[in-house]
């Protein structure tokens, strides 16, 4: 083989390669934390003091993942707690709030993993942060960060692209008055799918 | 011209390969899953049976304006070194029924202040929820990670949590990760992989959002119009 030929074949398969992984990432944009929970559907706990309009936040946010293709994978329970405990390992997935501080995450899922699969996740809510329900700008929507939170819960970890991951679900910031986490996209549906679709 | 067509054919057919490769279907996306998502070996990690906990959540996202308004210290160092985690209770042990948050201290050797004035001129901590202990990881990816050596320019503010500590000397990252920045493969610029910082012009960025803000405050809520406003949502 000469000279010249050899170099064709490099700079053919340097391409190529780098070609397919390109095409790799861009397929290829949801992430796990945990392999799923075993048996589902999941009943999230609410705290009792939670307004009506947050627990119908709550309630939406389980339907969005419930209709993205999986089958039935979680609720919100009819049974209510009266925990701020957070985390607390229990067996019970808890939904509860605190003044976490203003430097910490908005809301919070803690996933208690044993052999890879989630035994129980609680639910955290930083009240040291504004929320609301109708979408203000001066507030962090209570329904798109809890679809966010659900995610977790099922299994799936951020997305952190600040160019192709910013309209899903999934995407680790969120900014107030922001609602398009709570519709899923199809990298978060396809997520949800890889771990739950029998 | 022919080589630079064949190129760019060869490129775009192999994009496409990678993208229907790892695209669609449920089997292929379970297959790229096993190759790059799932890492067995870390996601079943347990230290001698024990859980594991995996800290995740949403972020407020911060502009560079929000950083350097809302920060009580901004300085540039180098990380010293990282303290043994410990739970944020008495004695530092973790506890039944109550609320047990694993933290860990990052020492750093301040090199420069930028702005306010921390509480030792030479050396501060600064406190992260996540670390390890014998029994228990606690993995939470809103914090950064740091190593010893590694030079950082830090956004920091005071906690107000409920796992705050009065009686010690420490700070948190306003923001979390946002509030680190790290020094890039360029000399003198540093990241915090949104926002990119150069040292020489630091100085001018922190006095420019300064006047902004003093001229056209943003509009934030009060702590107590926070807590009011939250009422009507979560209860008291
Ligand atoms: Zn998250």
């Amino acid at each position: 083989m000469n000279k010249n030929n050899f170099g064709k074949i490099a700079v053919f398969l340097t391409v190529a390669i780098l070609g397919f992984f390109i095409g790799k990432e861009i397929a290829f944009a949801y992430s796990t934390i945990h392999n799923g929970y075993q048996s589902t559907p999941i009943y999230v706990e609410c705290y009792l003091n939670f307004e009506a309009d947050t627990k119908t936040a709550i309630s939406n946010a389980c339907t969005e993942w419930n209709n993205a293709g999986a089958g039935n994978l979680v609720y919100k329970s009819g049974t209510e707690h009266s925990m701020t405990i957070y985390p607390i390992q229990n067996t019970e997935n808890h939904i509860t709030k605190g003044s976490r501080g203003t430097d910490k995450y908005l809301m919070q899922a803690t996933n208690f993993i044993v052999n890879g699969y989630s035994t129980e996740t609680d639910i955290d809510i930083n009240v040291s942060h504004p929320f609301g329900t109708a979408g203000s700008q001066l507030v962090f929507d209570i329904q798109n960060c809890m679809t966010h939170e659900i995610g977790h819960l099922l299994g799936l970890a951020d997305l952190r692209n600040t160019i192709l991951d910013t309209n899903k679900t999934m995407y680790f910031e969120c900014t107030k008055g922001e609602t398009k986490k709570r519709t899923l996209e199809q990298d978060d549906k396809d997520g949800i799918l890889s771990l739950y679709k029998k | 011209m022919k080589k630079i067509i064949s190129v760019v054919l060869i490129f775009c057919i192999s994009v496409l390969g990678g993208f229907f490769c790892f695209s669609n279907s449920n089997e292929t996306a379970k297959l790229g899953a096993g190759i790059e998502i799932f890492n067995p070996q870390t996601t079943n990690t347990s230290v001698d049976g024990a859980t594991k906990m995996v800290v995740s959540g949403s972020i407020p996202a911060l502009t560079l304006r929000d950083l350097v308004c809302d920060s009580t210290i901004i300085i540039k160092g180098k990380v010293n070194k990282l303290l043994p985690s410990r739970w944020s209770n008495e004695g530092y042990k973790k506890g039944k029924d109550i609320r047990n948050v694993l933290q860990t201290d990052i020492i750093i050797d301040i090199e420069k202040v930028y702005k306010g004035t921390p509480y030792d001129s030479k050396q501060i901590a600064v406190r992260i929820d996540k670390g390890q202990t014998d029994d228990m990881i606690v993995e939470s990816d809103g914090y950064p990670d740091f190593t010893s050596g590694e030079d950082v320019i830090l956004f920091l503010a005071i906690d107000d949590g409920d796992a705050a500590n009065a009686n010690e000397n420490y700070y948190v990252l306003k923001g979390m990760a946002q509030g680190k920045f790290s020094l890039t493969q360029t000399n003198n610029i540093y990241t915090n992989n949104k926002e990119e910082i150069e040292v020489e012009k630091i100085n001018h960025i922190i006095k420019e959002n300064l006047e902004l803000e003093k001229a056209n405050p943003r509009e934030k809520m009060t702590k107590e119009e926070i807590k009011k406003n939250n009422e009507k949502y979560f209860g008291k």
